[in-house]
């Protein structure tokens, strides 16, 4: 063995503290895991209500399931809300469903409104994808509204 | 005693001043030294990567394990851990090992049997050392510390006969 090798072996033994001598070592080690709560909904939906199935019947309700919802928490008790900006123009509904994650509950359909809701309870201890599906409604009182209305559903994940 | 006996008997000499000054006890038996450096090893669980998947694993690699006078056989350093109310998983394995092999990497499990750490270490050199490499993992479903408390490993790695 070169001389170098041992010396820096001794210069290194001699600058760290050792824990333990003899057939055994030990060595500690702590594990943190602090609480994770993170959420995030997935894209932009328009919604285009269909021509009455009938004379005199309301509009046909426009579904659209193409949305999802990612949740990762790593802490039980919690649940998802919805609310909506405002309140759409009288006679228009939008109605969302989430689809249950883990062991948690869904709502079912819940007509949204600028008051939160609980869609889903029940979370915990879970990384997961859940489906959400939006509906649409009008009655035929509801005059054409051009290019829309637009409204903005803020999903909250809290206890 | 010639120039390559002394460069070899000297450092052996000085590394044996060294052991008993810092309190090791040889026994006629067993005449190894067996150390691990680094003080407490911290591991902290990061956030996901996106919502959706698990938090992110938090691996360490600064502490090492030194040993010293190999014995004649062959030999091999195992791995235990005692952490009471595990509720997290931790990894380990050998890292740019010196002499011996390093095994695959390992779960320490508290209270499972030891494992292989490093095998076939020989009597090739005076001394070897080792990183230790630790990967801490907590899946959601594991919850936190908050729910369980923070795991508390001590690692045993002990020195046997392979």
């Amino acid at each position: 063995m070169k001389l170098t090798k041992v010396f820096a072996a001794l210069v290194f033994l001699g600058a760290m503290a050792p824990t333990a001598f003899g057939q055994s070592a030990t060595h500690d080690v702590t594990i943190i895991v602090p609480e994770f709560n993170v959420f995030d909904v997935s894209g932009n939906i328009t919604l285009t209500l269909g021509a009455p199935a009938s004379a005199g019947a309301d509009p046909a309700p426009a579904v659209n399931n193409s949305s999802q919802y990612l949740v990762t928490t790593n802490a039980t008790g919690k649940k998802i809300t919805a609310a909506i900006s405002s309140a759409y123009a009288a006679g228009i509904t939008l109605e969302a469903e989430l689809s249950a994650v883990g062991s948690s509950t869904s709502a079912g359909k819940v007509t949204l409104s600028s008051t939160a809701q609980d869609m889903v309870t029940g979370i915990g201890l879970v990384s997961g994808t859940g489906t959400i599906e939006y509906t649409a409604s009008a009655t035929a009182a509801v005059a054409p509204n051009g290019a829309g209305e637009t409204r903005t559903v803020t999903y909250t994940l809290t206890s | 005693m010639s120039r390559s006996r002394l460069r070899t008997r000297v450092p052996a000499c000085l590394l044996l001043a060294l052991a008993v000054a810092t309190g090791w006890t040889p026994s006629s038996a067993q005449a190894q030294i067996l150390f691990a450096t680094g003080g407490r090893t911290q591991l902290t669980i990061q956030p996901p990567a996106f919502a959706g998947l698990d938090p992110t694993p938090d691996e360490d690699v600064s502490a090492r394990l030194l040993w010293l006078f190999a014995p004649i056989q062959t030999s091999k350093i195992v791995a235990s851990t005692v952490a009471p109310g595990q509720s997290f998983k931790l990894f380990a394995e050998a890292r740019d090992v010196t002499t011996g092999n390093a095994a695959p990497e390992i779960e320490l499990i508290d209270g499972a049997p030891p494992m292989d750490f490093i095998r076939n270490i020989t009597r090739q050199s005076l001394i070897g050392w080792s990183r230790i490499y630790y990967r801490a993992e907590a899946p959601a479903s594991s919850g936190n510390s908050n729910l369980h408390g923070d795991d508390n490993h001590t690692v045993y790695f002990t020195w046997t006969a392979q």
